[in-house]
């Protein structure tokens, strides 16, 4: 199985991205807000990408502090130029 | 060919343009419609955002709310917001919105308990010379409103200035438009509708319009030495290997992939918008000279509507556009539970076919993908027979 280039987390309302925005520099975790990408999900939606070595420090944090159901993590996984995401 | 680099998924990378500009103290206005001054919200150093309003996910959240009877254009403005699934929504400060129609007026009540709303309150029709001084005294509220929610001034000097630059802005979108003139026209309709995205939704919107301009000049002049002719007064009717359409009706965002993408895989060319996100919202100019509170009303209630009764001027722009653009049949698009737009499409019809002399096609339509097929086959049945 492929190493994953690198972990995204998409979440279900704009609020919640922006409070994981948050809480990512509050803790000076590398990371970049991004559209959510159309091969997650076809309609509008914001998305945070983080590196593999922050996994479960990311979700620790924001298990702890947004609710059940609306985050989802997915890994990219690059092969041939083209990425793709598996949900966790 | 039409598309400048990097604009991919414009609507979604706007997200993060929009975040950036919030970020760095900007405010937004978040609008619906064609009647909005946009000119009054850029004079207050605002940003506008057009909102959603074309989202199936969006008509299904709306419904837990709303009745499910109505149009998916009103379920979906709102279930996008109500949703917080809409970026632009999250961060619009405000709504500057308008009473065009019984399902849009009463949705705003309920969308002004999301975020401050001004509804502008349009007047039924066009009568009257009272109807444009009651649209002007519109325009002053509705500036007051701006300013107070914002915490801003509208000068005078910033208006006139906002009024300009959109004027230029609405001649390059002209331009763009006048690609549909070219037999054969060089652009598809997957890439016009990704175009317009682009420049929907760009961070400096006048300035990629401006460009995109340009690239439609450079495509004109390829095309015309390729052999290409440029359309008007019904030259090139008939002649087209691809028949010519011309799309007229509801705002047709929200059904493209069922309706404008299968026009053209059935071989037909889509070359014209005579819809409120088309040609005949770009013709009119807001006059620079004089009051120009009345000319934003002025130039706004030419957008010939079907919500405004008796509603003469749209037989006219329909009849210019089908003659500029050699167009060989029209398509209405009508949205379910559509009123207005459904009892004129009796009266279009009957011009179309009767008075210009060209096929008509209705479709009423949902957001949903249930009746892709039905959709289909019709579309593919007209087009067929204009070949």
């Amino acid at each position: 199985m492929q190493d994953p280039a690198y972990f995204i987390v998409s979440f279900d309302r704009t609020a919640a991205t922006m409070e994981a925005e948050r809480l990512f520099k509050a803790r000076g975790i590398d990371h970049a807000i991004m559209p959510t990408p159309r091969a997650v999900q076809a309609s509008c939606g914001l998305s945070i990408r983080f590196s593999p070595e922050d996994l479960e420090q990311v979700k620790e944090m924001i298990g702890a502090a947004l609710e059940e159901g609306i985050f989802h993590f997915y890994q990219a996984v690059k092969d041939n130029g083209h990425t793709s995401f598996q949900q966790m | 060919m039409f598309i400048m680099a990097g604009d991919g998924d414009a609507r979604k990378s706007g997200f993060i343009r929009m975040k950036e500009l919030k970020d760095e103290g900007r405010r937004v206005v978040g609008t619906y419609c064609s009647y909005t001054p946009v000119e009054l919200i850029e004079a207050a150093g605002a940003v506008q955002a057009t909102l959603c309003a074309v989202s199936q996910d969006g008509v299904l959240e709306g419904e837990k709310t709303l009745p499910q009877n109505l149009c998916p254009m009103v379920k979906a403005s709102y279930g996008m917001a109500a949703s917080d699934k809409c970026p632009y929504f999250h961060f619009s400060d405000m709504v500057v919105a308008e009473t065009t129609c019984d399902g849009k007026k009463k949705m705003l009540e309920f969308l002004s308990e999301l975020r401050p709303t001004h509804v502008m309150q349009l007047p039924q029709g066009l009568g009257s010379d009272e109807a444009v001084n009651f649209w002007t005294n519109e325009m002053h509220r509705a500036k007051d409103a701006i300013e107070r929610t914002l915490g801003v001034e509208i000068t005078e000097e910033a208006l006139h200035e906002a009024i300009r630059r959109n004027n230029e802005e609405r001649r390059d979108m002209l331009e763009i438009y006048s690609v549909g003139q070219l037999e054969p026209c060089p652009v598809s309709i997957r890439e016009f509708c990704e175009a317009m995205d682009g420049a929907g939704f760009a961070f400096d919107k006048g300035a990629t319009v401006h460009r995109m301009a340009e690239r439609a000049r450079e495509i004109k002049e390829e095309a015309l030495r390729n052999g290409a002719i440029l359309t008007g007064k019904g030259v090139a009717r008939g002649k087209s290997k691809k028949p010519r359409i011309l799309i007229t009706g509801c705002p047709n965002v929200g059904v493209r992939e069922k309706i404008l993408y299968a026009l053209e895989d059935a071989g037909a060319s889509i070359v014209a918008f005579d819809s409120c996100n088309g040609v005949k919202t770009m013709r009119e100019m807001v006059a620079e000279e004089g009051d120009p509170y009345r000319a934003m009303a002025e130039k706004t209630l030419k957008a010939n509507c079907s919500v405004m009764s008796p509603n003469p001027g749209r037989y006219v722009s329909l009849k210019e556009a089908c003659e500029e653009f050699g167009i060989d049949g029209v398509v209405e698009i009508v949205l379910q539970f559509c009123h207005t737009y459904a009892i004129e499409a009796v009266r279009i019809g009957k011009f179309v076919r009767e008075e210009l002399g060209l096929p008509y096609l209705e479709l009423t339509s949902d957001y949903s993908d249930s009746d892709q097929a039905q959709m289909a086959t019709r579309i593919n049945a007209f087009v067929e027979m204009m070949l």
